[in-house]
């Protein structure tokens, strides 16, 4: 046991005595490292954010169904569902995309009843809309489009009804940054208009009293209004449940995040070689300090287990740094540059909070990976300068 | 018996614009256990390429190489090593680990034999002592000159307490007064009963020798 601790110890030695190779091995991790952590923690970060706003959110998600896929619903449909025992509460609500301004920045419209605005959402500056045309944006969206409470943003739809002009209202924070960048929200008779769908709604948000959410989707799935007919024939309905929202919702910041993971491995796949060179700077010198400890009666195992200490120490090293740069770029430098990955239509660097949760396993993976990059290219370069014979590797 | 044997030695280096360069060409060298050998010969002739293969730092083309009896040509790696621990080999470029203490780079050696770092430190320090760098183990090799190096890797290669030493030139970067006192030491550790292989040119230094062999383009004169 003293015989392995003291050889570690002349790991460690090793370390800093090169610095400029421990120092270019540290920061091909963190470079590679860094990125990553932050990513997993902003995705991870959002994820909370999303499953918070789901848990208050309604009971049941009502929409129509046409070809297998989610379609409108009349909104008049609510009053019969609310007339269903259990329901407390049916919000019909509109959501369809615009493109707003001379930049076409994109945004997603809103069209709820006035009072049924999210509780996740609170208005800041101004006022919530009453009258048509008015409109409350994301304090993030209201700063890229450059406008405010009281000003008018020029048409930005036409349809058979033509086209007008809205008016700012009101600037909202929410919980979520997500919203902030991109919603805009309006009366539901706006959005139907600004969409040209009268009497139609995106879907129905039903509101249950505990214990009758079953009971409520039980009778939803029987109503013949929900499974008739109309004049493009028939109509289906797509009944969602909170815990099935749940885990759709974050599905497509899973895919976000596993796209962003595709292209860490693809960016370790380039760092791996770059890692074993630099763990291998300095390779004359290695091989020297190598035959001259076998010249003194080292062993090859024991040279590897010093150079495997020094990766060991050199990967705690690099990892704990990521980990501190990964944070100090979220939470100080608000994710400038890495937001826009997760959050679509986030500028560089956002005005709003990006929101982090850093998380152990990505760090951990990210930490591991790298340790083996960094042993092999160091351990590589021991073998074959501990298999040289001592008089070969010392001419 | 004999400590070191050297029986039709060949060592062939392949060398890409020289062709094969044929080191040593069927050399025989008994060394008694307990001998003080000196090999002379002229620059080139070898002298350096027997030491290495008696250390067990390289291997043989052909012939036979043997420490204490053992073949050294088929030891395993770890079975060479485990010889070297029972030979210390002075180099005649005395390469030591740039940046290391001079305490340190002396005590290498024990640090595979489990020492302790306060022993270690002890054992280099009465060594460096007596090979007359005492008060430097704290120094770093860059800081030394060329003679005060050549001591250190004489103390490197007496800290595990060999029972033979190998020494390459063991004087010829050293000034007259540091060479007598280097010669003192390898008479010293020939009394106490070491074995001593010495590849030198300093007619002292062959003078010491309890037997001597000769070597002229790779064979024995």
């Amino acid at each position: 046991m003293g015989k392995l601790a003291a050889i570690a110890r002349t790991g460690l030695s090793s370390v800093l005595l090169h610095p400029l190779r421990s120092a270019a091995t540290v920061a091909c991790l963190v470079a590679v490292l860094a990125p990553y952590v932050a990513a997993s923690g902003v995705a991870a970060g959002l994820m909370d954010q999303m499953e918070a706003s789901v848990r208050g959110g309604a009971d049941l998600y009502v929409s129509g169904s046409r070809f297998g896929r989610p379609a409108p619903i009349p909104a008049a449909l609510a009053d019969a569902i609310a007339s269903i025992p259990g329901v407390t509460r049916v919000t019909p609500r509109i959501v369809g995309e615009v493109a707003l301004g001379s930049a076409g920045v994109p945004a997603v419209v809103v069209g709820v009843p006035a009072d049924g605005l999210s509780a996740g959402a609170e208005v800041v500056e101004g006022r919530l809309f009453r009258a048509p045309y008015e409109l409350v944006l994301g304090a993030e969206l209201s700063r890229r489009l450059g406008t405010g409470v009281g000003h008018r943003l020029p048409p930005f739809y036409r349809n058979a009804a033509g086209e007008r002009v809205c008016t700012v209202v009101g600037v909202f924070r929410a919980d979520a940054p997500l919203w902030e960048a991109n919603l805009v929200f309006t009366s539901l008779e706006t959005a139907s208009a600004i969409f040209d769908q009268q009497g139609l709604a995106t879907n129905l948000l039903v509101t249950c009293a505990p214990g009758y959410r079953n009971e409520v989707h039980a009778a939803l799935r029987r109503m013949p209004e929900l499974t008739g007919r109309d004049a493009h024939g028939a109509v289906g309905a797509r009944i969602t449940s909170r815990d099935e929202a749940r885990a759709l919702l974050p599905g497509g910041l899973r895919h976000m995040d596993g796209i962003f993971q595709i292209h860490f491995v693809l960016a370790f796949a380039v760092g791996i070689p770059l890692l074993m060179v630099a763990s291998g700077v300095g390779l004359a010198e290695r091989r020297r300090e190598a035959a001259l400890l076998k010249a003194t009666g080292w062993m090859t195992d024991e040279l590897l287990l010093r150079g495997f200490v020094e990766s060991l120490l050199l990967s705690v090293l690099g990892a704990s740094i990521a980990v501190l740069v990964a944070w100090a770029w979220i939470d100080l430098a608000n994710a400038r540059g890495i937001a826009g990955i997760f959050l679509p239509g986030a500028e560089p660097s956002p005005a709003f909070r990006v929101p982090f949760r850093l998380v152990p396993v990505p760090a951990m993976v990210g930490f591991i990976l790298s340790f083996a990059a960094v042993a092999t290219g160091a351990l590589a370069s021991t073998w074959r300068a501990g298999t040289t014979p001592p008089a070969l590797a010392l001419r | 018996m004999n400590h070191f044997e050297a029986f039709g030695v060949v060592r062939v280096f392949r060398s890409g614009a020289r062709g094969d360069v044929r080191a040593l060409d069927g050399v025989d060298l008994d060394v008694p256990r307990g001998a003080f050998a000196a090999i002379t010969g002229p620059s080139g002739c070898g002298k350096t390429t027997l030491l290495a293969l008696l250390g067990a730092l390289d291997r043989p083309t052909e012939g036979t190489v043997a420490f204490d009896g053992r073949d050294l040509r088929r030891a395993s790696e770890g079975e060479r090593s485990r010889v070297r621990r029972r030979i210390g080999i002075v180099f005649q470029q005395s390469p030591l680990i740039r940046g290391l203490p001079l305490w340190e780079n002396v005590s290498y050696p024990l640090v595979p034999l489990g020492r302790r770092g306060r022993e270690r430190r002890r054992a280099a320090e009465h060594l460096l002592d007596r090979v007359g760098l005492g008060g430097m183990a704290d120094a770093r090799p860059e800081e030394l000159s060329g003679g005060e190096q050549q001591r250190a890797g004489l103390a490197r290669a007496l800290v595990a307490d060999p029972e033979a030493i190998l020494a390459d030139e063991p004087t010829s970067n050293l000034d007259a007064d540091t060479a007598l006192a280097v010669l003192d030491l390898l008479r010293t550790l020939h009394a106490e009963g070491r074995t001593v292989v010495c590849a030198t040119h300093d007619p002292a230094l062959a003078a010491m020798a309890t037997q001597t062999c000769t070597l002229r383009d790779g064979r024995v004169a």
